[in-house]
C-alpha cells in the first residue's frame, strides 16, 4: 500500500496533480450550482414582487 | 433550414428542454469514463521505461490541456455565430465556456508544472509551448476582464467576441510550439494522422480520461447555461410557468 501511494518516488508529484484536479472539478460543479440556486432565487423574487406583464415567447 | 435552427433548436426555450434531457446520459458517460481512465492510468497502466511512475501525471495533464484547447475553440466558433447572427444561446455558449476553460488551462498549467520538476528539474521555463499556453490563459482572463467591464449587454457580447476570434491564431502556435521549435516539451504522444506512440495499456485510460474531461466541459458547460437561459428569459411567460 505505501508503495503503491510512494509510486516509486514520483508519489509527491503524482498526487498532488491528481488532487488539484479533482478540486478544480468540484470547484466547477460547485459554481454550477451555486449559480443555479442565485438564479433561481433572483426569478422567485421578480415574480413575487411585482404584478406584471409577461411577453409572450 | 437555417431559420428552423436558429427559430426552433437554437431557441432559448427549446435548448433548455433539450439539454435538460441530455444532462443526465452526458453525466452518466462522463462518470464512466473518468471512473475507468483513472484506475485503469493508476493502477494498471504499466510503469514507462523512461519516466517511471512519473507519466501518470499524463492522465490529468494532456486531457487538461487538451481541454482547454477544444473549450477555446469552441468558444471562437460561438464568437463567430454571435457575431454573424446572433444567436442568443450562442453569446450565452461563448460566454459560460470562457468561465470553464479558464479552469482547464490553469489546471494544465498546474499539472504541467508538477510533471516538469521531476523529469526536467524545474517548474517552469520560458519555452514556446508554456508560453503559449499561458498567453492562453491572459486570452481567457482577458475575455472575461473584458466582459466584466462593459454594461451594455449587446456591445459586451459583441466586443468579447471579436477578442475570443482574435485568439484563435494562438491556437496552432500552441499545437505547432513542440514542433516549430526546439523545446524543453515533449513531443506529442497521440495524433490524428498518425500511430500513437505509446502502448495501447498506456493509450487507452488516456483516451478515456480525455473524453471524460470532454464530457465534463459538456455537463458543466449546459448546466451553466441553463442557468444562464433562465435569467436572460426571466420575463418570458415559459420562465415564468416553470417557476411556479
Amino acid at each position: 500500500m505505501t508503495a503503491f501511494f510512494n509510486m516509486g518516488g514520483y508519489g509527491i508529484w503524482i498526487w498532488p496533480a491528481w488532487g488539484v484536479t479533482l478540486a478544480v472539478f468540484l470547484i466547477n460543479m460547485h459554481f454550477a450550482a451555486r449559480e443555479k440556486k442565485a438564479i433561481l432565487q433572483r426569478i422567485r423574487r421578480f415574480y413575487n414582487r411585482s404584478p406584471h406583464e409577461s411577453i409572450t415567447s | 433550414m437555417f431559420n428552423w435552427l436558429t427559430q426552433y433548436w437554437l431557441s432559448p426555450k427549446s435548448f433548455y428542454h433539450a439539454s435538460g434531457r441530455l444532462l443526465p446520459w452526458l453525466a452518466f458517460v462522463c462518470l464512466l469514463a473518468l471512473g475507468y481512465g483513472s484506475i485503469a492510468g493508476l493502477f494498471f497502466a504499466p510503469a514507462d521505461y523512461q519516466q517511471g511512475d512519473g507519466f501518470r501525471i499524463m492522465y490529468v495533464h494532456v486531457p487538461s490541456a487538451f481541454a482547454a484547447m477544444a473549450v477555446y475553440f469552441l468558444m471562437a466558433v460561438s464568437a463567430l455565430i454571435t457575431l454573424v447572427w446572433r444567436v442568443k444561446v450562442a453569446a450565452i455558449c461563448m460566454s459560460v465556456s470562457a468561465r470553464i476553460g479558464v479552469w482547464f488551462t490553469l489546471l494544465a498549467l498546474i499539472t504541467g508544472s508538477l510533471w516538469g520538476k521531476p523529469m526536467w528539474g524545474t517548474y517552469w521555463v520560458w519555452d514556446a509551448r508554456l508560453t503559449s499556453v499561458l498567453i492562453l490563459l491572459f486570452l481567457y482572463l482577458g475575455f472575461i476582464a473584458l466582459q466584466s467591464v462593459i454594461t451594455d449587454i449587446q456591445a459586451r457580447e459583441r466586443a468579447s467576441a471579436i477578442l475570443a476570434l482574435i485568439g484563435v491564431i494562438n491556437l496552432p502556435i500552441i499545437h505547432y510550439s513542440v514542433i516549430w521549435w526546439n523545446t524543453l516539451h515533449q513531443g506529442p504522444s497521440l495524433s490524428a494522422f498518425a500511430q500513437p506512440t505509446i502502448a495501447a495499456a498506456m493509450l487507452w485510460p488516456l483516451l478515456a480520461m480525455i473524453t471524460g474531461f470532454l464530457l465534463f466541459f459538456a455537463v458543466i458547460l449546459l448546466w451553466r447555461m441553463r442557468n444562464h437561459i433562465l435569467l436572460r428569459e426571466m420575463r418570458t411567460q415559459w420562465v415564468e410557468a416553470l417557476i411556479k
